[in-house]
Parts: structure tokens; C-alpha cells; sequence
């Protein structure tokens, strides 16, 4: 397969290349936002899996015309899978304080996310052929008071991947949101909490996005959790501490 | 908080997860500093309660690889499983390794370890080419055995208190393939050990190591086994990747008491015995036979448990093991496992490295408080007497003396320590 990876310098990407690559052999594009940190993760990558091929790609995630030019030499040859990685854990605290590093996070989190996957979409309908794997989180289903300048930008890119979901119905290209639990990254390290290990995260991901499943949650359980947790009124949502 | 493999428990005062090498010097700056990996040292040289932990796990990226040579460049947090992984079947292994791969590169220099190999192919620190070093005034510092030797030879075995390794070249050997054909030998007396372990030494056998039970009255009996990478590797579909069995949770008190401990010491030998002679064996099963049972150290409750190892020069070895063994038997407080090995005549790595020529013995005794420290300090009076020193990687409680009798270039080693890096294990044993 043709492999895309949109900031596959991010821990839970690399985790899923690194799954992909295990299994097959594969040609991947990674692409990254530094110049240095997507060299040495196509350096790691292609001695740890010589069988496949890694090329590095590097833009600013934020220039839609530089995402349009990338996008279009990308997809002059066949394009099988696409992951649209990058995000950035928000912290609520400076979001509430600081509106200009509220505004930068928002770029990143949802108007970069939507930018690449309405590019992508476009890209892939032309061909009549390809999956899109796109990160959301399970904190894009609700807000709450405790992360919603992240959550919020997840929700964006919940509602635009449904719309495209139902633009591509029918087509040869499917589109799956993927909705991980809090993952052990460098975000999450020195947080309170459980989160669950990216590799396992990872697997999950690869097996729905085989199976062009619609909405991957991984850990599986947090569908119940999310469902339950959407379903609880306002009223008693606004007293809840969590 | 922090809890060592032994179950030490420490509690730093802030943890740093750099994902990207550049990001390193910013963590550097302030008080006490240490780095570390996968924390699975016994004691305390992995512990900074009150300080920072910076940890190398997120730099774990591989940079090159001389295919011609088999040099690999890597950052710290590599795990030494991954290279094996990543490699075995390219024709090249770890030349050292010790008996668990779930460590770091970095983990595996600073403590200089060795293992079942060391008379042909000496410790872990051996065949490190070069470092990179970033110090906490900011400053990155390349070091190898001909520029800045001092700094290299202090780094290799230092105990993580010269800096933070932010780089690591280290050379890989060929390997035919993943397979070693093994001879498992049983023994009924430490003097039929010493014999086999001249003979397998004068025979050149790639590795070596001797287990024996040292907890009931057949106290010697043990078994020897040795190996050799196989030379016929075609069957690769032998190769099975091994299941691992995990204990869940600490049990609350230990498992491993008076009667289990004879049971199993029993069982161990009557099973070793039954299966001596010569079989093929894989090399996770060769050297990692404990990686296949993942968190075994919980099976000593909460309280967790001593590992003590000590190397005595050739000479006194012999008199001084059979002394150990019988103030161990006295107690009553038998270990679980105990290891023999022998050590070659070898120049050190490291200024501080442990290994060195002569007889290392190494005990698990499940912490019981007073008792088993009186027991430990018994045997220090014999390994100090014979001229012998601890593994600072496995201590959590020797003494000050205890340490600079055993490693005599500690003078040196200061002048190239990092004044803002120290552990539990500095504060206790050095500073």
C-alpha cells in the first residue's frame, strides 16, 4: 500500500506506521511540520523495517496552499491510505488566559485538521479509491469546562468528517473518524490518570481502518463510556466534576 | 513516586519526558538531575527522590546503521530488545547483553552491564564507540576512547552521574542467526563448577552462566549451561514468538518463603537435571529466560527484595563463595535464585564498572527487614576480606566504605561527574 501520514512525528502515528510496517511492506510519505524531527523519524523507521520505503515531507500544517501543493504532487501517483495525525494536547489553563495561544491551538487542532482531510477527500474521490483516517478524540464529545478548548476542536472535526462521510458515500473512498481515549504520549506524561499504550491504540486503528469502519474508538470501552456520558442532561451534566 | 525493580521506593520531585533530543539541555538546568530508562535496577542508582527524573524513553529512535560494519547510532531510550529484534535476522546481535532486553542503551552503559559472555566478549561498555554527552551547564560533549577519554571512561559504568547520553554508537556482532545450540550440565558441588567453568572457558564456549541452590541442605548442587550460536540457522520457522505470562498484581505478602523456596529450588534442579544435555534453544529463551515472565520481581510482595551481587578476584573466590554459602544457609534465608558466573581477565570499561576478573555471585533475598540486612552485611565482612566489591546496579544498602574499597578509581570518576546529577544511590553511598 501507498501510505500517507500527516504529522507522523507524533507518537500515536508513529505507533500505527510502526504496526502497518510490522505486517507488510509498505511505501509510506511522512510528513511533518520540522524539517529535523520527520529526518529522524524516516531515519529510525527505514532501519528498523528496511522492507519498506519512508519519504519525508515537510510543510507548515497552517498554509492551505502549501497543504493544496503537497497534496497535489502526493496524489499523482495511487494513494491507498491516508492518517491525519497532528494535535496538540491544549492546555485549558493558558487557553482561558493567553487568546493568542488559544487561537494557535485551534489553527493546529481543528481548521489544519479539516484542511488536510477536505484535501484529501477531494484528492481521493477523484481517484474513486482510498481510506481516510482522521484523529478526533472522545474529548469532542461533549464540553466540558476541564478541556474544552481542545475538546471543541475535536468537535469540529467530528462534525466536517460526518459531512464528508456523507459526501463519499456510495464512492470507492471511506472516511473513518477515529476517536482515541487519553493514550499515553508525551501530552499525557506526567498527568494523573490511566492512559492506555499507544501500540494497542494503534492496533485498533489499523484493524478498523481495514475493516472501513465508520467511528474507531479506541480503547473499544469508551464508546460505552461516551455514549453514557452524551446522554446524561445538561442539568445534571453542569454539576459533574470530571 | 518511583518504585526500583527491588521495590525501592522514591519520590522525585518533578518528572521530565523529552520526545525530541533538542530538547534535553532545557531539562538539564537547576538542582539534581538524573536520568533515566526503563528503571529496572534493583535499588536506588535510578531513584532522585526530591530532584528531577528526566527520562530518556521518548528519545528512542535509531539514527544509523553501517550494515557493512554493523555500527549502529542510536539515541538513548533504545530498548536493547528492539535491536535484537530489529536485527537478528540481518546477521547481527547485541555482543553483550544482560539477562533482560526490556532495558535502555543508555540504561546498559551507565551501569556498564554484563552477561552470559563476558570472557569472549567483556561488558556492554566494550563496544560503545563513541558518546554524546549533554552536561547541565548546557554544554554537549563528544567522547570516545581516543577524544575526551576521561569523560568516555567515566560516562561507561557511571551510574548516570556524569550527564545525560543524548547519543550513543555502539558496535553490533555478527550473528549467524537467532538460534544457540546449548549444553545444560548438573552439578552436585561448587568445586565440579569451578571445574566446568575453567573447561568451558579453555573450550571457548560463547557463553556461560551457573545457577545452583544455596537454600537446602544439597546446598552446591546447581546446573551449568552453556552455548554457542548455532551454526546451522536455516530452520527459521522454528522461531515462535514466545508468550509472556505477567503477574497482574503484588501479592501481599512474598511468595517466595522458607517452604516454597526449598520446593522450588528442588523442582529447579530435579527439572534441570531431567533436561541436561544438548538442545537448541532460542536466544530470548537463552539469554532472557526471566523476560518471558513479565513483573516476576512482584512475586516478592510489597515489600519487595534484595538482590545482592558481589565479584571476588580468582584467588579467593573459591574459599570465599563456599563461606558465603554457608553463612546463607545458617540464616535460613536461602535465595531463590542464585547465579555464578565467572569474569575474565579483561581492562574495565568504565572507571567505575563492576565487572572484573574473578567469581560474581549473585542472591535475591526477599526483604525482611532487619534480618536479611544483618545477613547481607555478614557477607560484605567476606567479599571485603576476600578483596572483592558490590554491583552499585543492584544495591540498595551498602556502605560507603563497602563502595570506595571496591572501586578504587572513584578519585578519578569525580573529576568528570556532573555537579548538578545525583540519585539516591550518590547522596547514599558517594557524596
Amino acid at each position: 500500500m501507498r501510505i500517507i501520514v500527516i504529522s507522523a512525528t507524533s507518537v500515536l502515528a508513529k505507533c500505527c506506521v510502526e504496526n502497518w510496517a510490522n505486517r507488510a511492506n509498505h511505501e509510506f510519505v511522512l510528513v511533518g511540520r520540522d524539517h529535523s524531527r520527520i529526518q529522524s523519524t524516516v531515519s529510525d523507521l527505514s532501519i528498523r523495517f528496511p522492507m519498506s520505503t519512508f519519504v519525508g515531507e515537510v510543510l507548515d500544517f497552517m498554509a492551505p496552499a502549501q497543504i493544496q501543493d503537497l497534496l497535489d504532487s502526493l496524489f499523482q501517483k495511487r494513494v491507498d491510505l491516508v492518517l491525519i495525525a497532528q494535535g496538540s494536547g491544549t492546555s485549558q489553563i493558558m487557553a482561558s488566559r493567553d487568546l493568542g495561544y488559544l487561537a494557535a491551538e485551534l489553527q493546529l487542532n481543528a481548521v489544519s485538521v479539516a484542511l488536510f482531510a477536505q484535501g484529501c477527500t477531494q484528492k481521493a474521490l477523484k481517484a474513486n479509491h482510498g481510506t481516510i483516517g482522521v484523529i478526533g478524540s472522545v474529548a469532542g464529545d461533549r464540553g466540558r469546562a476541564y478541556n474544552y478548548a481542545y475538546g471543541s476542536s475535536k468537535g469540529l472535526i467530528e462534525v466536517f468528517v460526518e459531512g464528508l462521510q456523507q459526501r463519499v458515500a456510495g464512492s470507492g473512498v471511506s472516511i473513518c473518524l477515529i476517536k482515541p481515549g487519553p493514550t499515553e504520549t508525551p501530552m499525557t506524561r506526567g498527568h494523573k490518570g490511566r492512559f492506555a499504550d499507544p501500540k494497542a491504540v494503534a492496533k485498533l486503528i489499523s484493524e478498523g481502518l481495514a475493516k472501513k469502519s465508520r467511528v474507531i474508538y479506541a480503547p473499544r470501552v469508551w464508546r460505552l463510556v461516551m455514549l453514557v456520558v452524551r446522554l446524561i442532561p445538561f442539568v445534571i451534566f453542569k454539576k459533574l466534576k470530571f | 513516586m518511583t518504585v526500583s525493580f527491588g521495590g525501592y521506593l522514591s519520590t522525585p520531585a518533578d518528572e521530565k519526558f523529552p520526545n525530541w533530543a533538542e530538547e534535553v539541555p532545557k531539562f538539564l538546568s537547576g538542582g539534581s538531575i538524573l536520568a533515566t530508562g526503563m528503571s529496572k535496577s534493583y535499588g536506588d542508582i535510578a531513584s532522585n527522590a526530591a530532584g528531577t527524573i528526566v527520562s530518556s524513553l521518548g528519545l528512542n529512535r535509531m539514527i544509523s546503521f553501517d550494515a557493512e560494519l554493523g555500527v549502529l547510532v542510536c539515541e538513548p531510550g533504545v530498548l536493547l530488545h528492539d535491536i535484537q529484534e530489529t536485527f537478528v535476522e540481518r546477521g547481527w546481535m547485541l555482543p553483550v547483553t544482560p539477562g533482560t532486553s526490556w532495558i535502555t542503551v543508555a540504561g546498559a552503559i551507565a551501569n556498564d552491564v554484563h552477561g552470559k559472555d563476558h570472557h569472549l566478549a567483556g561488558t556492554f561498555g566494550e563496544h560503545v564507540l563513541n558518546l554524546t554527552v549533554a552536561r547541565s551547564d548546557g554544554s554537549l560533549h563528544f567522547c570516545s576512547p581516543s577524544k575526551n577519554p576521561e569523560l568516555f571512561r567515566a560516562t561507561i559504568g557511571g551510574l548516570g552521574l556524569t550527564g545525560f547520553i543524548v547519543q550513543a554508537t555502539i558496535s553490533l556482532k555478527p550473528a549467524a542467526g537467532p538460534f544457540f545450540d546449548t549444553e545444560t550440565i548438573p552439578f552436585e558441588s561448587l568445586e565440579d563448577f569451578f571445574k566446568l567453568s575453567q573447561e568451558t572457558d579453555s573450550q571457548g564456549w560463547q557463553a556461560s552462566v551457573g545457577w545452583f541452590d544455596c537454600s537446602t541442605r544439597k546446598a552446591g548442587r546447581g546446573s551449568f549451561t552453556r552455548g554457542n550460536q548455532s551454526l546451522d540457522q536455516l530452520d527459521l520457522t522454528e522461531k515462535k514468538t514466545r508468550k509472556s505470562v505477567n503477574l497482574p498484581i503484588t501479592p501481599p505478602f512474598s511468595l517466595v518463603n522458607r517452604v516454597s523456596l526449598d520446593l522450588f529450588n528442588s523442582a529447579y534442579f530435579e527439572l534441570q537435571k531431567s533436561g541436561a544435555g544438548k538442545r537448541r534453544m532460542h536466544y530470548q529463551e537463552f539469554y532472557y529466560p526471566l523476560d518471558g515472565v513479565k513483573n516476576w520481581n512482584r512475586i516478592y510482595g510489597p515489600r519487595g527484595f534484595f538482590q545482592y551481587q558481589s565479584v571476588i578476584p580468582m584467588k579467593t573466590a573459591q574459599s570465599a563463595t563456599s563461606e558465603m554459602l554457608k553463612v546463607i544457609r545458617k540464616s535460613g534465608q536461602g535465595s531463590f535464585l542464585a547465579v555464578l558466573k565467572t569474569f575474565a581477565d579483561r581492562e574495565p570499561a568504565g572507571l567505575l564498572s563492576f565487572a572484573r576478573h574473578g567469581v560474581t555471585l549473585a542472591l535475591d533475598f526477599p526483604n525482611r527487614g532487619e534480618s536479611t540486612l544483618a545477613l547481607m552485611e555478614s557477607l560484605d565482612r567476606i567479599v571485603a576480606e576476600a578483596g572483592g566489591a558490590l554491583n552499585p546496579s543492584k544495591d540498595a544498602r551498602m556502605s560507603r566504605s563497602m563502595f570506595k574499597a571496591g572501586f578504587p578509581e572513584l578519585p578519578r570518576f569525580l573529576l568528570q561527574r556532573d555537579p548538578a546529577f545525583a540519585s539516591d544511590f550518590s547522596r547514599r553511598v558517594i557524596d
